[in-house]
C-alpha cells in the first residue's frame, strides 16, 4: 500500500492496528510497522495525528528490539549447548544435522 | 554526427562479440571435467554404530582434501608427519605397508586428511600381504558376547589371544576417509598422473606448485552411537521432505534345513536334533572387499559338499524313527557380535523356531527348542591347516564335566572317520576354551550342550588375515592352478583345497550319518557319503552347478557384485550370499518336482517345505535355440531372521550388553568418491580472482553500454530508416 495516497486518519488507524496486532506474539509486525511509519513519525511536516502514531513506532521499535535480543540470545543458547542438552536439545532440533552430533 | 555515433555503437558491439569467440573456443568439455580426474573406486570404508560408540570412517560434508604422497619408506612417513610443505597430506599406502601401526599413526596425525591402500600388485618387489599379518577385527574377537565374558579364567583370551594379528581398525573410530584402490587405472591416476609428475620430492624438496591433490569423499549420515541415531531414525518430526534417515539395524537371514519332516504334531523328543553349524558373513575394512576365503568360504563350501553327500542317504536316516535329526545351521552376521546365533538361541527359547504358526489348520515342522540339540558340531576357519594338515577339536571347558560321557566319543567317531579320508583331526590342550564361535551362544543359555567347533588353528589363529580384505582364496591354495591352465582346465581342476574341503566334507557326513543313526555304516553307506570336490569347486560363480541352481532375476542382480559381499548388511536387504546358499542346499536337499515356475509355490495346507525355483540346465532345442529347462525343487531349506534380539525386543536396554546393537549408518547418493586435481600456488589463484573480479567489471561496463545504446543495436529497422526516425532522440 502506499502511504502517499492514504489519508492521515487512515494512518492512524493502520499503523495502530498493526502495534495492537504485534502484542500477539507477532514481533515481525512491530518491526514492520517502525520502517512502514518511520518516515511518517519523524520526517514529515507536522500533522495532528503524527505524535500517536510516533508514539506507537517508538513503541513498536521497543517491542521488536526486545523481541530481537531474546530471539538472539536463544539462538546462541541453543546452539552452543544443543549437544550437551541431549535428547531435550534433540527434541528442539527441527532439522538434525548429519553425520555429526 | 548521429549516423557516426550509431556506427561507432556497431563496432564497438563486434568487437566484444570477437573478443567473447575469441576467448573461448568452441568445444565441448565441461570446466569439471577439465579440471578433476574421477577416480572408479567405490571400496570406501564406512561408518557403523554400536550402543556406545560410532566406528568407522567419515569425510567433512564436502570431502577432506590433501597432497597426494605415495609412502616407499619410512622416510616418507616422517615427510608426511611432520617435513612436508603442503600439508594436510592424502597418504597412499601398498598394501604390504597398511598395517594397524601404520595407519593408526597415519589417521591421528592431524596432517592426514585421508589414506589410500593399493589393493593390487604393482610389481614383484612388493607384496600385497603385510608381513606382521593383518586382521580389521579385535585380538579377542566377539569376547564381550560370548560365553567366556564374565568368566574370571578366561575373559579377554586369558588362556589363549586367539587373533594376534587382529588390529581392531574396524573399530576404531577412524573419522577420515579411507579408501582401498582396486582398479588398477585407479592406481595409474593416483602415481603417474598425479603424485609422480607434481609431488615426488626432488632433493628432499618439497615441489613447487602446482601440487597434485585428492577430494576423499565419503560423508556418512549417521553418528553418536545406535541409540541415538535410531532414536533421531524413528522421531517423529514436522518435516515437509521425506523423513531423515540415519542408520539401520544390521541383519539378514540365518539359511536352515533340517533332515526330517517332524511336522508339529509329529514327535520330538529332548537331545534329538544333531546340528552342523558354520558362518555366512565376515568383516573388512572396505565396503565390496570382502574376501573371506579362510574366515568364511571353506567352512561354507564344506557344510553345502557335505549336504550333497549326506543327503544321498537320507532314506536311512528319514525313515529310521530312532535316527537323531540333523540340522544344517547357516549363521549370518556372526562377525557382528554374533549377530545370526543369538537370534536363533532367543527364538527357540520364544518357542517360534524354526517357524511361526501363524495358520492354525496348515502343517508346520515341529518346534525345535534347546533342550532339543543333541550335539552342535561348528566348522570354523579351517582353511589354514599349517601343522600337518590337522585340524583340532575345541571343546568347552566349563561344561565339560557335564558332557564328558559324550565328548570322547564323539572325537574319536570323527578321528575315525577323519583317518579314513587322510584326515587327521586332533585335540586341542585340556582346559582351553572355545574359540570365538556361534556354538558359544548356545552354551550360553544351555551349558550341557556337548559342542565341537572344528578349526585349523590349535591355539592362535593360523589365518594372519582373519576378517580382512586380504583374506584370500591364494592364500588357502584354492587357486594353486598348473601355470599352463587354461580356462577350461581350471574349470575342472581339484585345487589343494578342493581336496582338502572334499576330505572334511566326507567325514562330516559320516560322522553325522553315525551320529544320527547310531549304527556303523556299511561299506556301501561309506562310498555313498563321498563328498565330491568337482561340488566344491563349482559352488563359485560362472560354474554350471551355481548357474544352474539359481533364478535368472538372481543372475542379473548380482553379477555386478562378484565377488560376493560377504558383509551382513542393512537388515532390509537378504544378501547375495545367503540367497546363493539357501538355492544350492534346495538343490542338494530337495527333489525336483514337475512343477511349472507358476505353480512352484508353498501349498497352503503344508507350511513345512519350501519351493524353490531354478533356472536349470542349458537344453539345445530342436530349432537349434538353447533355453533353460527350469527346476522346481521340494526342500526343507528356510530362512530365519538374524536380526539382533535387541532390535525386536520391547523396550530392550541397549546397554545391556546381551545382545548385539550394531546398525549401519546411511549415506547419500554421491557421498562416496574420489577425485584428483591440482592445487595452484597462492598468487595464482590470487591473480585468478583478480582477473575474475575485472571481468566482472569489464561485463558491467559492456551491459550498461549495451542498455545506454540498445535503441541502435537492437533496433529492428535497417540503418538508414533508423536514423530517419527514432522516438527516442
Amino acid at each position: 500500500m502506499d502511504l502517499k495516497r492514504v489519508k492521515n486518519e487512515e494512518k492512524l488507524v493502520l499503523c495502530r492496528k498493526y502495534y495492537l496486532a504485534g502484542f500477539f506474539i507477532l514481533p515481525f509486525l512491530w518491526f514492520i510497522n517502525c520502517i512502514w511509519f518511520f518516515n511518517e513519525a519523524f520526517r514529515k511536516p507536522e500533522y495532528p495525528e503524527q505524535s500517536q502514531i510516533r508514539t506507537y513506532v517508538i513503541r513498536s521499535l521497543i517491542g521488536a528490539l526486545v523481541w530481537m535480543t531474546m530471539i538472539i540470545a536463544w539462538v546462541a543458547v541453543f546452539q552452543v549447548n544443543r549437544v550437551s542438552w541431549g535428547i531435550a536439545g534433540e527434541m528442539l532440533t527441527f532439522v538434525l544435522p548429519t553425520g555429526k552430533e | 554526427m548521429e549516423v557516426s555515433r550509431k556506427k561507432e555503437v556497431i563496432y564497438v558491439t563486434w568487437y566484444f562479440i570477437f573478443i567473447l569467440f575469441a576467448v573461448y573456443p568452441v568445444t565441448c568439455v565441461r570446466t569439471k571435467e577439465k579440471i578433476y580426474i574421477e577416480l572408479e573406486t567405490q571400496s570406501a570404508c564406512f561408518r557403523n554404530l554400536n550402543a556406545t560408540h560410532q566406528v568407522g570412517c567419515t569425510s567433512d560434508i564436502a570431502g577432506n582434501v590433501g597432497t597426494i604422497h605415495y609412502i616407499q619408506s619410512e622416510a616418507d612417513f616422517e615427510w608426511i608427519l611432520s617435513v612436508g610443505m603442503h600439508s594436510p597430506y592424502v597418504a597412499v599406502l601398498n598394501s604390504e605397508d597398511f598395517t594397524g601401526d601404520n595407519v593408526k599413526k597415519l589417521y591421528k596425525s592431524e596432517r592426514v586428511n585421508g589414506i589410500m591402500v593399493i589393493n593390487q600388485l604393482l610389481n614383484t618387489t612388493v607384496s600385497l600381504y603385510p608381513q606382521e599379518g593383518f586382521s580389521s577385527a579385535d585380538i579377542c574377537p566377539y569376547d564381550k558376547y560370548g560365553m567366556y565374558a564374565n568368566d574370571s579364567n578366561f575373559a579377554n583370551c586369558k588362556k589363549v589371544l586367539w587373533n594376534p594379528t587382529g588390529t581392531s581398525l574396524y573399530f576404531q573410530d577412524i573419522g577420515i576417509p579411507v579408501i582401498a584402490l582396486s582398479d588398477p587405472t585407479d592406481v595409474d591416476a593416483v602415481l603417474n598422473k598425479c603424485y609422480f609428475p607434481f609431488n615426488l620430492p626432488i632433493n628432499n624438496q618439497s615441489r613447487d606448485f602446482p601440487v597434485c591433490a585428492a577430494e576423499m569423499k565419503s560423508r556418512m549420515d549417521g553418528a553418536v552411537d545406535s541409540i541415538s541415531c535410531l532414536r533421531r531414525t524413528n522421531r517423529i518430526a514436522l518435516s515437509l521432505s521425506i523423513p531423515q534417515q540415519f542408520c539401520d539395524p544390521l541383519g539378514d537371514k540365518n539359511v536352515i534345513v533340517t533332515m526330517k519332516d517332524t511336522p508339529q504334531n509329529g514327535n520330538r523328543t529332548d537331545s534329538s536334533v544333531i546340528m552342523i553349524a558354520a558362518k555366512l558373513d565376515s568383516l573388512g575394512l572396505f565396503q565390496s572387499e570382502y574376501k573371506a576365503a579362510d574366515t568364511t568360504v571353506a567352512a561354507l563350501v564344506t557344510m553345502l559338499a557335505t549336504a550333497e553327500a549326506l543327503w544321498k542317504r537320507k532314506e536311512d536316516i528319514r525313515n529310521a524313527d530312532d535316527a537323531k535329526d540333523i540340522m544344517f545351521s547357516f549363521f549370518q552376521g556372526e562377525a557382528f557380535d554374533y549377530i545370526g546365533s543369538s537370534r536363533m538361541v532367543y527364538e527357540m527359547k520364544k518357542n517360534g523356531f524354526p517357524q511361526k504358526y501363524k495358520d492354525g489348520s496348515a502343517t508346520y515342522l515341529h518346534k525345535i527348542e534347546l533342550k532339543h540339540l543333541d550335539q552342535i558340531v561348528e566348522l570354523n576357519q579351517v582353511g589354514h591347516r599349517n601343522d600337518f594338515d590337522s585340524l583340532w577339536s575345541h571343546t568347552d571347558p566349563l561344561s565339560f564335566h557335564k558332557v564328558s560321557d559324550k565328548i570322547p566319543s564323539m572325537r574319536e567317531t570323527m578321528v575315525k572317520f577323519g583317518k579314513a579320508v587322510n584326515l587327521t583331526i586332533q585335540e586341542t590342550d585340556e582346559g582351553k576354551p572355545l574359540p570365538p564361535s556361534s556354538a558359544q551362544r548356545f552354551l550360553k543359555e544351555r551349558g550341557d550342550i556337548p559342542v565341537i567347533v572344528l578349526t585349523d588353528h590349535r591355539e592362535n589363529y593360523t589365518n594372519k588375515f582373519y576378517n580382512s580384505h586380504l583374506d584370500t582364496a591364494e592364500l588357502i591354495d584354492a587357486m594353486n592352478y598348473p601355470p599352463e591352465a587354461n580356462a577350461s582346465t581350471k574349470y575342472k581342476y581339484i585345487t589343494r583345497q578342493a581336496e582338502l574341503i572334499a576330505n572334511l566334507s566326507t567325514t562330516m557326513a559320516r560322522y553325522l550319518y553315525n551320529a544320527s543313526t547310531n549304527r556303523e555304516p556299511t561299506d556301501e553307506v561309506l562310498n555313498d557319503l563321498i563328498a565330491d570336490p568337482m561340488t566344491v569347486i563349482h559352488i563359485f560363480p560362472h560354474a554350471d552347478l551355481y548357474t544352474n541352481s539359481v533364478a535368472c532375476f538372481f543372475l542379473v542382480s548380482v553379477d555386478a557384485k562378484q565377488p560376493f559381499p560377504f558383509y551382513v548388511s542393512v537388515s532390509s536387504h537378504t544378501s547375495e550370499i545367503t540367497q546363493l546358499v539357501y538355492s544350492l542346499m534346495a538343490r542338494f536337499t530337495g527333489e525336483k518336482t514337475n512343477s511349472s515356475q507358476s505353480s512352484c509355490n508353498q501349498p497352503k495346507n503344508d507350511k513345512r517345505y519350501s519351493y524353490t525355483w531354478m533356472q536349470g540346465e542349458l537344453v539345445t532345442n530342436k530349432d537349434g535355440s538353447s533355453s533353460r529347462e527350469g527346476w522346481c525343487f521340494q526342500s526343507l531349506v528356510g530362512y530365519t531372521d538374524a536380526v539382533s534380539p535387541a532390535f525386536v525386543i520391547d523396550d530392550y536396554d541397549m546397554l545391556s550388553g546381551q545382545y548385539s546393537t550394531w546398525t549401519e549408518s546411511r549415506w547419500g547418493n554421491n557421498a562416496i568418491g574420489v577425485r584428483l586435481f591440482l592445487i595452484p600456488s597462492q598468487g595464482f589463484q590470487a591473480s585468478i580472482l583478480v582477473v575474475g573480479l575485472i571481468m566482472l567489471v569489464a561485463s558491467l561496463g559492456l551491459v550498461l553500454f549495451c542498455n545506454i545504446h540498445s535503441d541502435v543495436i537492437f533496433s529492428k529497422r535497417s540503418f538508414e530508416t533508423a536514423s530517419s526516425y527514432s522516438p527516442m532522440t
